[in-house]
């Protein structure tokens, strides 16, 4: 295990701060099925868990410092539902899909953003 | 251009400095990006706020306004170089609702809170920015 300390970093053309490296860069993203059942992409994800329709549970395998992290979720739909997290535990949260009667299924997306533990 | 620094020393292996410039960056798994991805592609802002525009968590942001229902005004404290930048966000509480993004400057945005019906509602939300620093 090594570490390399910088204070800025240079691709030979624009500089930018570590700082917006490291707090910037996404602790968890994800791709799942319409049905909940299964991951298609994902990065620091332990599981996913079919919650009840329209509703996935993220479990993340490494866990974010506390509750208050960034969340943006999407849906792989047509329709004009409404997408949105709750539920923002350190090692989970859950993603909903609603359209305006009842919670449907749909891939959703999601990347989070914040500090690990 | 092209680089490569190895760290590598069986007791010590921190080496800290000020500015690297570099054509790729490879991870302790052997992961490799290239430096101009990794720069460009680490978001600039972010924000965690409650329904009032209380700031919980944040990168590169020097406050929020609670300009009134559902209608939030956050700052940054680096500006971007234009207001062409890309700006997601999501609602965090509640149900059927849906988060957007308005009134984009070099300094600040706005976001916004509404219900499936299209009324403004007060949440929690998140939004995060990515492109450019001025």
């Amino acid at each position: 295990m090594s570490t390399l300390q910088v204070s800025n970093l240079n691709d030979g053309t624009t500089t930018v701060a570590t700082t917006f490296v490291t707090s910037g860069s996404a602790k968890v993203f994800s791709k799942t099925s319409a049905d909940g059942t299964s991951i298609t992409k994902s990065f620091n994800v332990s599981s996913l868990v079919d919650t009840n329709t329209g509703q996935q549970t993220i479990n993340i395998n490494s866990n974010m410092s506390d509750g208050d992290y960034i969340v943006q979720v999407g849906k792989h739909t047509s329709a004009a539902n409404a997408e949105w997290v709750q539920s923002t535990a350190v090692g989970s949260f859950i993603m909903y899909n609603y359209n305006g009667s009842s919670y449907v299924d749909s891939i959703m997306f999601t990347s989070v953003d914040g500090d690990l533990a | 251009m092209s680089s490569t620094l190895t760290v590598t020393n069986a007791n010590t292996t921190n080496l800290t400095t000020t500015n690297v410039t570099a054509t790729n960056l490879t991870d302790g798994g052997g992961t490799t990006s290239t430096f101009a991805n990794v720069r460009a592609g680490s978001l600039k802002s972010y924000i965690f706020g409650d329904s009032a525009a209380n700031i919980l968590k944040s990168l590169n942001v020097s406050g929020g306004v609670d300009n009134g229902t559902g209608n939030y005004t956050y700052s940054f404290t680096s500006a971007m170089d234009s207001v062409n930048y890309s700006c997601g966000c999501a609602a965090n509480s509640g149900n059927d609702r849906s988060a957007m993004t308005n009134s984009k400057t070099a300094s600040s945005y706005i976001v916004e809170v509404a219900q499936q019906n299209g009324n403004a509602v007060d949440s929690s939300h998140s939004s995060n920015v990515a492109g450019d620093l001025a």
